[in-house]
């Protein structure tokens, strides 16, 4: 395998009144190509603050992210945007990611435009009508309005837009937590489809651990601002080593009426903030093992099986 | 076991401006709610759900209309109460707590004195004596220091705080019926646990009923008793939760069943119901589900199937139940 991308230490600081938001702190992986590396945490985490850094759309504090194994930061203007249409995104909100007063066709098309693909008018519409034919859009609909559209099928614009440029990596940014269920199961499939068919490489960010589950074949969890398991998917539900990893996984209400009488360790408190966060552990404060190593150093991200990496002064045995 | 609540043969329709004809959004729709139980309504957007609630409770928009039906509580229709008879059940023998607390709480006075005012107005509680009171019910629903809390502004505190508010601010006039329409949607997972859990252990004290209104089928199999599946309007099914997650037997539920990314192993196709809802002016003549399912005949395409009862209560709006073998 190939790596597509690595990020290395990276670190976002934000300055607001009366301190500094850690929102990204020291967080480094790489996704090989054709993968789908997952990216689960709470709101605030830093999760899409992440996914901002890893296309540059936002520069980081500090570290660096590798595309291809170029370094980023080296790159700017043309050369930089050539580099950029590698790597697309998607994101959450269909409604308001769209711009409502442009068709989709044009929607679809700006970016063919921005970097002069296609020699006519008529070339890029065939192109565009080609995208919409394979996220399952009619090509009838092209000079139709966002508006006219339901929730899932805007989802499918987006995914358009994102496809045009022919990109190797896709950053999913909670592209399916608007949708109602039955149609976020054929976005779900459709991302997956597409992944097959051209060999797409995925960071997908979500809240929503079952769907992570489905579509990831690495996932790695955040809290506030730092990696703290990263590991094979079924290796992290089924044997997952931090302590905050488990809290997470016992949290999600699974439809299983059989099993809501089973005792399950709760997450207690509120995620802390991420201005002036604690020394040490992020997670310590909401932590039943918690103990002064915890409080005095961070931990580091250390491989506790094979690739499996948490950041724990006291993993769990993973049973 | 006596029903709290019972809705019969609800009707609701909206008007569009510039449109004559005015869309159904709820159309026929019987539920019962039994004392100390918690009924869950679930369904895609659109269905319904929230429509027949807020209809109860007689807060539809302006647009809104009810056209027929019952609502019986405490031997009363509250479909055909006076306005002022209305608000003293609304509030003091049913709640209502909403997805977004920030925008169901008023931002410029403090989440105390919000509480302070449902009591005073519904109890006639002096000044002190409602302030005792709201602080007490704020450690009761989990909130950290509330004496410093009851003196916060609903932007000082976190998401999974705004909703223990809200539910104290409910529960403290110890209703009969709390309705909770997506309560936790807005929070994450590790507080929506949280809230859930706080939601049964105040159950089990004080024998409320809750209607649960939900799209998410881990929460309904969390905290319900009964759930009414909806779809385009109208109840298909509805089920002890047990009989619902076992041998659920519509094709709409069986295919909501089914496209949960819960087990499905990578590389595997999520099954998917094709299609979208229908449009509510413009719903099909049979069953309404009939041009999203892949079992539908020529009779489901022209007739419109009946609620039936399979047995133990367990209802379901479809002329060949069970079609294509046992649920997934």
């Amino acid at each position: 395998m190939t790596e597509l991308l690595r990020a290395e230490r990276l670190v976002k600081e934000f300055p607001v009144k009366g301190g500094v938001v850690h929102a990204v702190s020291d967080v480094s992986f790489a996704v090989q190509k054709g993968e789908t590396l997952g990216l689960v945490g709470e709101s605030g985490c830093g999760k899409s603050t992440l996914g901002k850094l890893v296309l540059d759309l936002i520069p980081p504090t500090s570290g660096k992210v590798y595309f291809n194994g170029q370094d980023l930061s080296q790159f700017k203007g043309e050369k930089l945007r050539t580099l950029r249409r590698g790597m697309q995104m998607i994101f959450q909100d269909p409604y308001a990611s769209l711009d409502p007063r442009m068709s989709v066709g044009r929607i679809i098309m700006e970016p063919l435009n921005a970097h002069h693909i296609g020699d006519s008018r008529a070339e890029r519409k065939a192109m565009v009508q080609a995208l919409m034919e394979q996220v399952g859009l009619r090509p009838e609909f092209y000079a139709r309005y966002p508006h006219q559209f339901s929730g899932g099928q805007r989802q499918r614009i987006g995914i358009a837009r994102a496809l045009a440029l022919n990109p190797e990596l896709v950053i999913c940014d909670e592209p399916v937590s608007a949708l109602d269920v039955s149609i976020q199961a054929q976005i779900l499939n459709l991302l997956s489809d597409l992944q097959k068919q051209r060999s797409l490489t995925y960071l997908f960010i979500s809240h929503d651990l079952n769907v992570v589950r489905y579509l990831s074949d690495r996932v790695m969890v955040m809290f506030l601002g730092q990696l703290c398991e990263m590991a094979p998917t079924e290796a992290l539900y089924t044997a997952p080593r931090h302590p905050y990893t488990r809290f997470l996984l016992e949290a999600v209400p699974q439809p299983d009426p059989t099993r809501r009488d089973e005792e399950r360790a709760l997450l207690t408190g509120e995620v802390s903030s991420p201005v002036n966060p604690p020394s040490g552990c992020q997670f310590r404060l909401r932590c039943p093992y918690a103990d002064a190593a915890c409080a005095a150093e961070h931990p580091a991200l250390n491989e506790v099986a094979p690739g499996h990496f948490c950041a724990c002064h006291h993993p769990l045995t993973g049973t | 076991m006596s029903n709290i609540l019972e809705i019969r043969n609800l009707v609701v329709s909206f008007a569009s401006d510039g449109l004559k004809d005015r869309a159904v959004a709820v159309n026929g729709v019987d539920i019962d709610i039994p004392a100390g139980k918690t009924v869950s309504l679930v369904g895609e957007s659109g269905c319904g759900k929230s429509v027949t609630s807020l209809s109860v409770m007689g807060l539809l928009a302006d647009n809104g209309r009810v056209d027929s039906g019952e609502a019986i509580f405490g031997g009363k229709d509250l479909l055909k109460l006076p306005d002022k008879q209305l608000r003293e059940i609304r509030g003091n023998r049913i709640s209502m707590i909403f997805q977004e607390p920030m925008t169901s709480l008023n931002p410029v006075l403090t989440v105390g004195r919000q509480v302070d005012e449902a009591l005073r107005l519904h109890s006639g509680l002096d000044k002190a004596a409602a302030r005792k009171r709201t602080i007490e019910i704020f450690e009761k629903v989990g909130i950290p220091e509330p004496e410093r809390r009851y003196g916060c502004y609903p932007h000082q505190l976190s998401g999974g705080l705004r909703q223990r508010v809200m539910i104290g601010m409910a529960m403290v006039l110890q209703p009969d019926l709390l309705i909770a329409d997506e309560p936790t949607t807005a929070l994450d997972v590790s507080i929506e646990a949280q809230i859930l859990r706080l939601m049964r252990d105040l159950q089990k004290d004080s024998g409320m009923s809750i209607l649960m209104i939900t799209h998410n089928l881990g929460v309904v199999a969390e905290i319900c008793d009964w759930v009414y599946v909806m779809y385009a309007g109208e109840v298909v099914e509805k089920a002890d939760v047990f009989t619902l997650f076992r041998a659920c037997a519509h094709p709409y539920t069986r295919g909501l069943m089914a496209s949960l990314p819960r087990m499905t192993p990578k590389g595997q196709r999520l099954y998917n119901i094709m299609g979208t809802v229908p449009n509510l002016r413009a719903m099909p003549v049979g069953c309404r589900f009939s041009p999203r399912c892949e079992f539908a005949t020529e009779r489901c395409r022209s007739e419109k199937p009946p609620l039936t009862d399979l047995g133990d209560r367990h209802l379901c709006r479809c002329f060949d139940p069970r079609m294509g073998g046992d649920a997934t």
